[in-house]
Protein backbone atom coordinates (compact mmCIF):
# COMPACT_ATOMS: atom_id res chain seq x y z
CA UNK A 1 0.00 0.00 0.00
CA UNK A 2 1.26 3.47 -0.83
CA UNK A 3 0.71 6.34 1.59
CA UNK A 4 0.70 9.25 -0.86
CA UNK A 5 2.08 12.60 0.26
CA UNK A 6 -1.23 14.16 -0.68
CA UNK A 7 -3.54 11.17 -0.51
CA UNK A 8 -6.88 12.63 -1.46
CA UNK A 9 -5.49 14.69 -4.34
CA UNK A 10 -4.06 11.76 -6.27
CA UNK A 11 -6.43 11.63 -9.24
CA UNK A 12 -6.26 10.54 -12.87
CA UNK A 13 -6.24 12.97 -15.78
CA UNK A 14 -9.27 13.65 -17.96
CA UNK A 15 -8.78 11.68 -21.22
CA UNK A 16 -8.19 13.82 -24.29
CA UNK A 17 -7.67 17.03 -22.35
CA UNK A 18 -4.99 19.61 -23.08
CA UNK A 19 -1.86 19.55 -20.93
CA UNK A 20 -2.54 23.10 -19.77
CA UNK A 21 -5.71 25.18 -19.92
CA UNK A 22 -5.69 28.69 -18.49
CA UNK A 23 -8.65 31.09 -18.32
CA UNK A 24 -8.45 34.65 -16.95
CA UNK A 25 -5.52 33.88 -14.66
CA UNK A 26 -4.28 36.68 -12.43
CA UNK A 27 -1.32 36.55 -10.06
CA UNK A 28 -0.58 39.58 -7.90
CA UNK A 29 2.51 39.73 -5.65
CA UNK A 30 2.15 43.31 -4.55
CA UNK A 31 -0.98 45.31 -5.39
CA UNK A 32 0.99 48.53 -5.97
CA UNK A 33 3.07 46.89 -8.70
CA UNK A 34 0.17 45.59 -10.78
CA UNK A 35 -0.30 42.03 -11.99
CA UNK A 36 2.71 39.73 -12.04
CA UNK A 37 0.70 37.60 -14.44
CA UNK A 38 -2.49 38.37 -16.33
CA UNK A 39 -3.28 35.66 -18.78
CA UNK A 40 -6.69 35.60 -20.46
CA UNK A 41 -6.46 32.39 -22.46
CA UNK A 42 -3.71 29.86 -22.91
CA UNK A 43 -4.08 26.29 -24.18
CA UNK A 44 -1.08 24.03 -24.49
CA UNK A 45 -1.95 20.69 -26.10
CA UNK A 46 -0.50 17.49 -24.69
CA UNK A 47 2.59 16.08 -26.35
CA UNK A 48 4.28 19.26 -27.54
CA UNK A 49 7.38 21.23 -26.63
CA UNK A 50 6.52 24.82 -25.82
CA UNK A 51 9.00 27.65 -25.33
CA UNK A 52 8.19 30.53 -23.01
CA UNK A 53 10.07 33.64 -24.08
CA UNK A 54 10.15 37.25 -23.02
CA UNK A 55 12.35 39.70 -21.16
CA UNK A 56 13.23 39.42 -17.47
CA UNK A 57 10.20 40.08 -15.30
CA UNK A 58 7.78 39.11 -18.08
CA UNK A 59 6.24 36.43 -15.86
CA UNK A 60 7.86 33.28 -17.26
CA UNK A 61 8.92 31.91 -13.87
CA UNK A 62 5.63 32.98 -12.29
CA UNK A 63 3.68 31.07 -14.93
CA UNK A 64 5.77 27.92 -14.43
CA UNK A 65 5.45 28.16 -10.64
CA UNK A 66 1.70 28.60 -10.94
CA UNK A 67 1.47 25.46 -13.07
CA UNK A 68 3.64 23.58 -10.56
CA UNK A 69 1.29 24.62 -7.75
CA UNK A 70 3.98 26.65 -6.00
CA UNK A 71 2.44 30.05 -6.67
CA UNK A 72 -1.08 30.74 -5.38
CA UNK A 73 -3.16 32.76 -7.85
CA UNK A 74 -5.69 35.46 -7.23
CA UNK A 75 -8.27 34.78 -9.92
CA UNK A 76 -9.07 32.57 -12.87
CA UNK A 77 -8.82 28.86 -13.52
CA UNK A 78 -5.84 26.66 -14.32
CA UNK A 79 -6.21 23.03 -15.35
CA UNK A 80 -3.48 20.46 -15.83
CA UNK A 81 -4.73 17.55 -17.94
CA UNK A 82 -8.26 18.67 -17.11
CA UNK A 83 -7.72 18.69 -13.34
CA UNK A 84 -7.00 21.52 -10.89
CA UNK A 85 -3.40 22.44 -10.15
CA UNK A 86 -1.85 20.16 -7.48
CA UNK A 87 -4.39 17.41 -8.19
CA UNK A 88 -1.83 15.42 -10.17
CA UNK A 89 1.44 15.79 -8.26
CA UNK A 90 3.09 12.82 -9.90
CA UNK A 91 2.22 14.12 -13.37
CA UNK A 92 4.07 17.42 -13.04
CA UNK A 93 7.84 17.80 -12.74
CA UNK A 94 9.28 21.24 -12.08
CA UNK A 95 12.92 22.05 -12.71
CA UNK A 96 13.70 25.25 -10.77
CA UNK A 97 16.43 27.66 -11.65
CA UNK A 98 19.53 26.11 -10.17
CA UNK A 99 19.86 28.72 -7.40
CA UNK A 100 16.81 27.39 -5.57
CA UNK A 101 18.58 24.23 -4.41
CA UNK A 102 21.18 23.99 -1.63
CA UNK A 103 23.91 22.33 -3.70
CA UNK A 104 26.26 22.15 -0.69
CA UNK A 105 24.01 19.63 1.05
CA UNK A 106 25.80 16.30 1.58
CA UNK A 107 23.99 13.99 -0.83
CA UNK A 108 25.25 11.92 -3.74
CA UNK A 109 24.11 12.51 -7.30
CA UNK A 110 22.45 9.06 -7.32
CA UNK A 111 20.40 9.81 -4.22
CA UNK A 112 19.54 13.28 -5.52
CA UNK A 113 18.08 11.78 -8.70
CA UNK A 114 16.25 9.19 -6.59
CA UNK A 115 14.24 11.98 -4.94
CA UNK A 116 12.31 12.07 -8.23
CA UNK A 117 10.86 8.67 -7.30
CA UNK A 118 9.59 9.82 -3.90
CA UNK A 119 6.22 10.95 -5.21
CA UNK A 120 5.56 7.32 -6.24
CA UNK A 121 6.93 5.86 -3.00
CA UNK A 122 5.08 8.05 -0.49
CA UNK A 123 5.65 7.96 3.27
CA UNK A 124 7.62 5.21 5.01
CA UNK A 125 8.67 3.39 1.83
CA UNK A 126 12.21 3.03 0.60
CA UNK A 127 13.18 2.71 -3.06
CA UNK A 128 12.64 -0.74 -4.57
CA UNK A 129 14.58 -2.54 -7.29
CA UNK A 130 12.57 -0.92 -10.09
CA UNK A 131 13.43 2.53 -8.72
CA UNK A 132 17.14 1.67 -8.49
CA UNK A 133 17.19 0.36 -12.05
CA UNK A 134 15.38 3.37 -13.45
CA UNK A 135 17.71 5.79 -11.65
CA UNK A 136 20.78 3.88 -12.87
CA UNK A 137 19.59 3.88 -16.48
CA UNK A 138 18.72 7.55 -16.37
CA UNK A 139 22.07 8.53 -14.82
CA UNK A 140 23.84 6.80 -17.71
CA UNK A 141 21.49 8.24 -20.33
CA UNK A 142 22.39 11.72 -19.09
CA UNK A 143 26.11 11.08 -18.87
CA UNK A 144 26.19 11.17 -15.07
CA UNK A 145 27.21 7.54 -14.53
CA UNK A 146 30.80 8.47 -13.66
CA UNK A 147 29.78 11.04 -11.06
CA UNK A 148 26.86 9.08 -9.53
CA UNK A 149 28.63 8.63 -6.19
CA UNK A 150 30.03 12.15 -5.99
CA UNK A 151 28.45 14.91 -3.95
CA UNK A 152 26.12 17.24 -5.83
CA UNK A 153 28.41 20.12 -4.81
CA UNK A 154 31.14 18.64 -7.06
CA UNK A 155 29.01 19.00 -10.21
CA UNK A 156 29.53 21.62 -12.90
CA UNK A 157 26.63 23.86 -13.93
CA UNK A 158 25.82 21.64 -16.91
CA UNK A 159 25.96 18.50 -14.77
CA UNK A 160 23.66 20.08 -12.19
CA UNK A 161 21.13 20.83 -14.92
CA UNK A 162 21.41 17.26 -16.20
CA UNK A 163 20.89 15.93 -12.66
CA UNK A 164 17.71 18.03 -12.40
CA UNK A 165 16.49 16.67 -15.75
CA UNK A 166 17.35 13.13 -14.65
CA UNK A 167 15.23 13.62 -11.56
CA UNK A 168 12.29 14.82 -13.68
CA UNK A 169 12.68 11.79 -15.98
CA UNK A 170 12.63 9.24 -13.15
CA UNK A 171 9.53 10.96 -11.82
CA UNK A 172 7.90 9.76 -15.06
CA UNK A 173 5.98 13.01 -15.17
CA UNK A 174 3.81 13.85 -18.15
CA UNK A 175 4.27 17.59 -17.93
CA UNK A 176 7.79 18.97 -17.48
CA UNK A 177 8.26 22.60 -16.48
CA UNK A 178 11.82 23.80 -17.05
CA UNK A 179 12.92 27.22 -15.82
CA UNK A 180 15.94 28.47 -17.80
CA UNK A 181 17.59 25.07 -18.31
CA UNK A 182 20.07 26.53 -20.83
CA UNK A 183 21.51 29.14 -18.48
CA UNK A 184 25.25 28.66 -17.96
CA UNK A 185 25.42 25.17 -19.41
CA UNK A 186 28.01 23.80 -21.81
CA UNK A 187 27.00 23.25 -25.48
CA UNK A 188 27.01 19.45 -25.03
CA UNK A 189 24.51 19.65 -22.17
CA UNK A 190 22.33 21.93 -24.21
CA UNK A 191 22.22 19.48 -27.10
CA UNK A 192 21.59 16.59 -24.69
CA UNK A 193 18.68 18.40 -23.01
CA UNK A 194 17.07 19.08 -26.40
CA UNK A 195 17.57 15.48 -27.50
CA UNK A 196 15.94 14.24 -24.31
CA UNK A 197 13.00 16.63 -24.70
CA UNK A 198 12.62 15.29 -28.23
CA UNK A 199 12.61 11.70 -26.95
CA UNK A 200 10.09 12.56 -24.24
CA UNK A 201 7.85 14.10 -26.88
CA UNK A 202 7.92 10.81 -28.82
CA UNK A 203 6.54 9.24 -25.63
CA UNK A 204 3.69 11.76 -25.58
CA UNK A 205 5.11 13.93 -22.79
CA UNK A 206 4.72 17.70 -22.72
CA UNK A 207 7.48 20.20 -21.94
CA UNK A 208 7.21 23.91 -21.20
CA UNK A 209 10.58 25.62 -21.19
CA UNK A 210 11.32 29.19 -20.13
CA UNK A 211 14.35 30.37 -22.08
CA UNK A 212 16.33 33.39 -23.14
CA UNK A 213 18.22 31.51 -25.80
CA UNK A 214 16.48 32.05 -29.14
CA UNK A 215 19.21 30.86 -31.49
CA UNK A 216 17.70 27.47 -32.39
CA UNK A 217 14.22 28.00 -31.05
CA UNK A 218 12.44 27.10 -34.29
CA UNK A 219 14.11 23.71 -34.48
CA UNK A 220 13.91 22.89 -30.80
CA UNK A 221 10.27 23.72 -30.06
CA UNK A 222 6.80 23.27 -31.54
CA UNK A 223 5.02 26.19 -29.94
CA UNK A 224 6.39 29.57 -28.96
CA UNK A 225 4.62 31.61 -26.29
CA UNK A 226 5.81 35.15 -25.90
CA UNK A 227 5.20 36.98 -22.62
CA UNK A 228 5.61 40.63 -21.79
CA UNK A 229 4.75 42.40 -18.53
CA UNK A 230 2.81 39.38 -17.31
CA UNK A 231 0.64 39.00 -20.40
CA UNK A 232 0.77 36.59 -23.33
CA UNK A 233 1.51 38.77 -26.38
CA UNK A 234 1.69 36.01 -28.97
CA UNK A 235 1.38 32.29 -29.26
CA UNK A 236 2.17 30.47 -32.48
CA UNK A 237 3.63 27.41 -34.11
CA UNK A 238 7.42 27.47 -34.15
CA UNK A 239 7.81 27.05 -37.93
CA UNK A 240 5.71 30.16 -38.50
CA UNK A 241 7.74 32.14 -36.03
CA UNK A 242 9.52 35.24 -37.30
CA UNK A 243 12.71 36.51 -35.73
CA UNK A 244 11.31 40.05 -35.97
CA UNK A 245 8.42 39.18 -33.67
CA UNK A 246 10.84 37.67 -31.19
CA UNK A 247 12.99 40.75 -31.21
CA UNK A 248 9.99 42.99 -30.82
CA UNK A 249 9.01 41.19 -27.62
CA UNK A 250 12.38 42.08 -26.14
CA UNK A 251 12.15 45.79 -26.84
CA UNK B 1 48.12 -1.67 29.37
CA UNK B 2 46.20 -2.96 32.37
CA UNK B 3 47.08 0.24 34.19
CA UNK B 4 45.46 2.32 31.45
CA UNK B 5 42.47 -0.01 31.55
CA UNK B 6 42.20 0.48 35.30
CA UNK B 7 42.42 4.23 34.83
CA UNK B 8 39.60 4.08 32.28
CA UNK B 9 37.17 1.89 34.19
CA UNK B 10 37.92 2.69 37.85
CA UNK B 11 35.59 5.74 37.98
CA UNK B 12 32.67 3.63 36.83
CA UNK B 13 32.69 1.46 39.93
CA UNK B 14 30.32 4.05 41.40
CA UNK B 15 26.61 3.87 40.63
CA UNK B 16 26.36 7.62 39.98
CA UNK B 17 29.22 7.43 37.46
CA UNK B 18 27.54 4.51 35.68
CA UNK B 19 24.31 6.46 35.42
CA UNK B 20 26.21 9.51 34.24
CA UNK B 21 28.04 7.48 31.59
CA UNK B 22 24.89 5.85 30.20
CA UNK B 23 22.98 9.14 30.18
CA UNK B 24 25.74 11.18 28.58
CA UNK B 25 26.53 8.58 25.88
CA UNK B 26 22.85 8.29 25.00
CA UNK B 27 22.18 12.01 24.95
CA UNK B 28 25.37 13.04 23.21
CA UNK B 29 24.71 10.48 20.47
CA UNK B 30 21.10 11.65 20.00
CA UNK B 31 22.19 15.28 19.95
CA UNK B 32 24.84 14.38 17.37
CA UNK B 33 22.28 12.75 15.10
CA UNK B 34 19.61 15.45 15.17
CA UNK B 35 22.45 17.99 15.26
CA UNK B 36 23.27 17.05 11.66
CA UNK B 37 19.98 18.66 10.66
CA UNK B 38 20.69 21.60 12.96
CA UNK B 39 23.94 22.25 11.10
CA UNK B 40 22.66 21.59 7.57
CA UNK B 41 19.39 23.51 7.99
CA UNK B 42 21.08 26.34 9.89
CA UNK B 43 19.00 25.85 13.04
CA UNK B 44 21.82 26.49 15.54
CA UNK B 45 20.21 29.65 16.82
CA UNK B 46 16.84 27.94 17.22
CA UNK B 47 18.49 25.08 19.12
CA UNK B 48 20.01 27.58 21.51
CA UNK B 49 16.65 29.34 21.88
CA UNK B 50 14.86 26.06 22.63
CA UNK B 51 17.37 25.30 25.39
CA UNK B 52 17.05 28.74 26.98
CA UNK B 53 13.26 28.83 26.88
CA UNK B 54 13.18 25.58 28.86
CA UNK B 55 14.29 27.56 31.93
CA UNK B 56 10.96 29.23 32.82
CA UNK B 57 9.22 25.88 32.22
CA UNK B 58 11.51 24.20 34.73
CA UNK B 59 11.20 26.97 37.31
CA UNK B 60 7.40 27.06 37.11
CA UNK B 61 7.29 23.28 37.42
CA UNK B 62 9.61 23.46 40.44
CA UNK B 63 7.46 26.11 42.14
CA UNK B 64 4.36 23.97 41.71
CA UNK B 65 6.03 20.70 42.58
CA UNK B 66 5.52 19.28 39.05
CA UNK B 67 8.02 17.19 37.10
CA UNK B 68 10.99 19.36 36.09
CA UNK B 69 11.56 17.43 32.87
CA UNK B 70 7.84 17.74 32.13
CA UNK B 71 8.04 21.51 32.60
CA UNK B 72 11.07 21.74 30.32
CA UNK B 73 9.37 19.59 27.67
CA UNK B 74 6.19 21.68 27.76
CA UNK B 75 8.15 24.92 27.41
CA UNK B 76 10.28 23.45 24.62
CA UNK B 77 7.34 22.17 22.60
CA UNK B 78 5.48 25.46 23.01
CA UNK B 79 8.54 27.33 21.77
CA UNK B 80 8.92 24.96 18.80
CA UNK B 81 5.27 25.48 17.81
CA UNK B 82 5.59 29.23 18.37
CA UNK B 83 8.65 29.44 16.12
CA UNK B 84 6.83 27.47 13.41
CA UNK B 85 3.85 29.79 13.68
CA UNK B 86 5.97 32.93 13.65
CA UNK B 87 7.89 31.77 10.58
CA UNK B 88 4.59 31.78 8.68
CA UNK B 89 2.85 34.85 10.09
CA UNK B 90 5.37 37.39 11.23
CA UNK B 91 6.70 40.24 9.16
CA UNK B 92 9.82 40.34 11.33
CA UNK B 93 12.79 38.30 10.22
CA UNK B 94 12.61 34.91 11.89
CA UNK B 95 15.92 35.17 13.77
CA UNK B 96 14.96 38.60 15.09
CA UNK B 97 11.62 37.35 16.39
CA UNK B 98 13.30 34.35 18.03
CA UNK B 99 15.95 36.59 19.57
CA UNK B 100 13.27 38.77 21.16
CA UNK B 101 11.17 35.88 22.49
CA UNK B 102 13.89 33.63 23.80
CA UNK B 103 15.78 36.26 25.75
CA UNK B 104 12.49 37.36 27.30
CA UNK B 105 11.64 33.79 28.30
CA UNK B 106 15.12 33.25 29.73
CA UNK B 107 14.90 36.51 31.70
CA UNK B 108 11.50 35.41 33.02
CA UNK B 109 13.10 32.16 34.17
CA UNK B 110 15.91 34.02 35.97
CA UNK B 111 13.39 36.41 37.53
CA UNK B 112 11.28 33.56 38.89
CA UNK B 113 14.41 31.77 40.12
CA UNK B 114 15.52 34.83 42.05
CA UNK B 115 12.23 34.77 43.96
CA UNK B 116 13.00 31.28 45.24
CA UNK B 117 14.98 30.53 48.38
CA UNK B 118 16.86 27.60 46.88
CA UNK B 119 18.56 29.30 43.97
CA UNK B 120 21.29 26.65 44.02
CA UNK B 121 18.97 23.74 43.20
CA UNK B 122 18.10 25.27 39.90
CA UNK B 123 21.64 26.19 38.97
CA UNK B 124 21.80 22.57 37.79
CA UNK B 125 19.47 23.61 35.03
CA UNK B 126 21.89 26.29 33.89
CA UNK B 127 25.05 24.20 33.99
CA UNK B 128 23.89 20.59 33.92
CA UNK B 129 23.93 17.92 36.58
CA UNK B 130 24.94 14.71 34.89
CA UNK B 131 26.48 13.27 38.08
CA UNK B 132 23.13 13.58 39.84
CA UNK B 133 21.06 11.64 37.31
CA UNK B 134 18.68 9.19 38.99
CA UNK B 135 17.77 5.82 37.50
CA UNK B 136 14.20 7.00 36.96
CA UNK B 137 15.36 9.99 34.91
CA UNK B 138 17.58 7.65 32.95
CA UNK B 139 14.53 5.73 31.77
CA UNK B 140 12.84 8.94 30.72
CA UNK B 141 15.92 10.02 28.75
CA UNK B 142 16.11 6.64 27.07
CA UNK B 143 12.47 6.93 26.09
CA UNK B 144 12.89 10.44 24.69
CA UNK B 145 16.00 9.43 22.73
CA UNK B 146 14.21 6.41 21.29
CA UNK B 147 11.22 8.47 20.18
CA UNK B 148 13.50 11.03 18.52
CA UNK B 149 15.53 8.37 16.71
CA UNK B 150 12.51 6.37 15.53
CA UNK B 151 10.81 9.47 14.09
CA UNK B 152 14.05 10.57 12.38
CA UNK B 153 14.40 7.13 10.78
CA UNK B 154 10.75 6.96 9.66
CA UNK B 155 10.80 10.40 8.04
CA UNK B 156 14.42 10.32 6.90
CA UNK B 157 13.92 10.69 3.17
CA UNK B 158 11.41 13.50 3.47
CA UNK B 159 13.44 15.40 6.10
CA UNK B 160 16.52 15.03 3.92
CA UNK B 161 14.69 16.25 0.81
CA UNK B 162 13.11 19.28 2.49
CA UNK B 163 16.55 20.22 3.87
CA UNK B 164 18.06 20.90 0.45
CA UNK B 165 15.14 21.29 -1.94
CA UNK B 166 11.91 22.47 -0.37
CA UNK B 167 10.58 23.40 -3.80
CA UNK B 168 10.60 19.85 -5.13
CA UNK B 169 9.07 18.64 -1.87
CA UNK B 170 6.20 21.12 -2.27
CA UNK B 171 5.67 20.16 -5.92
CA UNK B 172 5.24 16.49 -5.02
CA UNK B 173 2.84 17.36 -2.19
CA UNK B 174 5.04 17.29 0.94
CA UNK B 175 4.26 20.14 3.32
CA UNK B 176 7.74 21.34 4.24
CA UNK B 177 6.40 23.60 6.99
CA UNK B 178 4.82 20.75 8.89
CA UNK B 179 7.96 18.65 8.63
CA UNK B 180 9.98 21.58 9.90
CA UNK B 181 7.69 22.01 12.90
CA UNK B 182 7.97 18.29 13.60
CA UNK B 183 11.75 18.57 13.47
CA UNK B 184 11.63 21.52 15.89
CA UNK B 185 9.51 19.50 18.33
CA UNK B 186 11.99 16.62 18.16
CA UNK B 187 14.72 19.17 18.70
CA UNK B 188 12.90 20.49 21.78
CA UNK B 189 12.74 16.92 23.17
CA UNK B 190 16.45 16.40 22.50
CA UNK B 191 17.42 19.73 23.98
CA UNK B 192 15.55 18.99 27.21
CA UNK B 193 17.60 15.82 27.65
CA UNK B 194 20.75 17.71 26.66
CA UNK B 195 20.08 20.18 29.47
CA UNK B 196 20.56 17.32 31.97
CA UNK B 197 24.08 16.76 30.69
CA UNK B 198 25.56 20.18 29.98
CA UNK B 199 22.85 22.62 31.07
CA UNK B 200 20.82 25.27 29.29
CA UNK B 201 23.79 27.41 28.39
CA UNK B 202 25.89 24.76 26.65
CA UNK B 203 23.29 22.47 25.08
CA UNK B 204 23.61 23.95 21.62
CA UNK B 205 27.28 22.90 21.65
CA UNK B 206 26.22 19.23 21.83
CA UNK B 207 23.95 19.84 18.83
CA UNK B 208 26.33 21.83 16.69
CA UNK B 209 29.96 20.90 17.39
CA UNK B 210 29.96 17.11 16.72
CA UNK B 211 27.78 17.56 13.61
CA UNK B 212 30.00 20.37 12.33
CA UNK B 213 33.05 18.13 12.77
CA UNK B 214 31.28 15.25 11.01
CA UNK B 215 30.23 17.47 8.11
CA UNK B 216 33.91 18.05 7.33
CA UNK B 217 34.69 14.37 6.77
CA UNK B 218 31.64 12.74 5.14
CA UNK B 219 29.60 13.31 2.00
CA UNK B 220 26.38 11.55 2.93
CA UNK B 221 23.81 12.61 5.50
CA UNK B 222 23.38 9.14 7.03
CA UNK B 223 27.13 8.69 7.45
CA UNK B 224 27.38 12.20 8.85
CA UNK B 225 24.79 11.30 11.49
CA UNK B 226 26.70 8.17 12.52
CA UNK B 227 30.05 9.97 12.70
CA UNK B 228 28.49 12.85 14.60
CA UNK B 229 26.91 10.47 17.12
CA UNK B 230 30.28 8.74 17.62
CA UNK B 231 32.09 12.04 18.13
CA UNK B 232 29.43 13.15 20.62
CA UNK B 233 29.45 9.89 22.57
CA UNK B 234 33.27 9.68 22.53
CA UNK B 235 33.56 13.23 23.80
CA UNK B 236 31.01 12.51 26.53
CA UNK B 237 33.12 9.54 27.72
CA UNK B 238 36.40 11.48 27.64
CA UNK B 239 34.82 14.54 29.23
CA UNK B 240 33.39 12.45 32.05
CA UNK B 241 36.82 10.94 32.76
CA UNK B 242 38.50 14.35 32.69
CA UNK B 243 35.97 15.79 35.08
CA UNK B 244 36.47 12.81 37.43
CA UNK B 245 40.27 12.94 37.53
CA UNK B 246 40.76 16.69 37.42
CA UNK B 247 37.69 17.67 39.43
CA UNK B 248 36.29 20.05 36.82
CA UNK B 249 32.71 20.73 35.73
CA UNK B 250 31.46 17.74 33.71
CA UNK B 251 29.33 19.63 31.17
CA UNK B 252 32.12 22.03 30.33
CA UNK B 253 34.64 19.17 30.04
CA UNK B 254 32.36 17.32 27.58
CA UNK B 255 31.79 20.41 25.46
CA UNK B 256 35.48 21.28 25.33
CA UNK B 257 36.33 17.71 24.31
CA UNK B 258 33.89 18.08 21.40
CA UNK B 259 35.55 21.35 20.51
CA UNK B 260 38.99 19.72 20.62
CA UNK B 261 37.84 16.96 18.24
CA UNK B 262 36.43 19.60 15.93
CA UNK B 263 39.73 21.52 16.09
CA UNK B 264 41.77 18.43 15.23
CA UNK B 265 39.55 17.66 12.22
CA UNK B 266 39.79 21.23 10.98
CA UNK B 267 43.57 21.06 11.35
CA UNK B 268 43.83 17.74 9.47
CA UNK B 269 41.63 19.11 6.69
CA UNK B 270 43.76 22.21 6.46
CA UNK B 271 47.01 20.23 6.25
CA UNK B 272 45.54 17.92 3.59
CA UNK B 273 44.44 20.79 1.42
CA UNK B 274 47.81 22.50 1.46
Amino acid sequence: MILHYSGRHHVDSVPGSDAVTIRDLRVVYDASQGDALNCATLDIPAGIRAALIGPNGAGKSTLLKTLAGLQPYNAGTVSIYGRPVRACHHRVAYLPQRGEIDWRFPITVRRFVMTGRYVHLGWFTNPQRYDDTLVEQTLHRLGLGAVADRRISDLSGGQQQRALLARAIVQEAELLLLDEPFNNVDPETRILICTILDELQQLGRTAIVATHDLSRIRQEFDLIISLRAGAVVSQQAAELYQQAVVEESYE
Amino acid sequence: MSELWQWLIAPFAYQFMQNALIASLLIAATCGIIGSYVVLRRLAFIGDALAHTALPGVVIAYMNGWSLVGGALAAGVMTALGIGWMARKSTLREDTAIGVIFTAMFALGILLMSRLQSFRDLSHILFGNILGVQSQELWLMTGVSLVVLVVLVLFHKELELTSFDGTHAEVIGIQSNRLRTMLLILLAFTVVTGIQVVGVVLTSALLVTPAAAASLITSDLRRMMVVSALIGAGSAFVGLLLSYYFAVATGAAIVLTCTAVFGVIVLINWIRQR
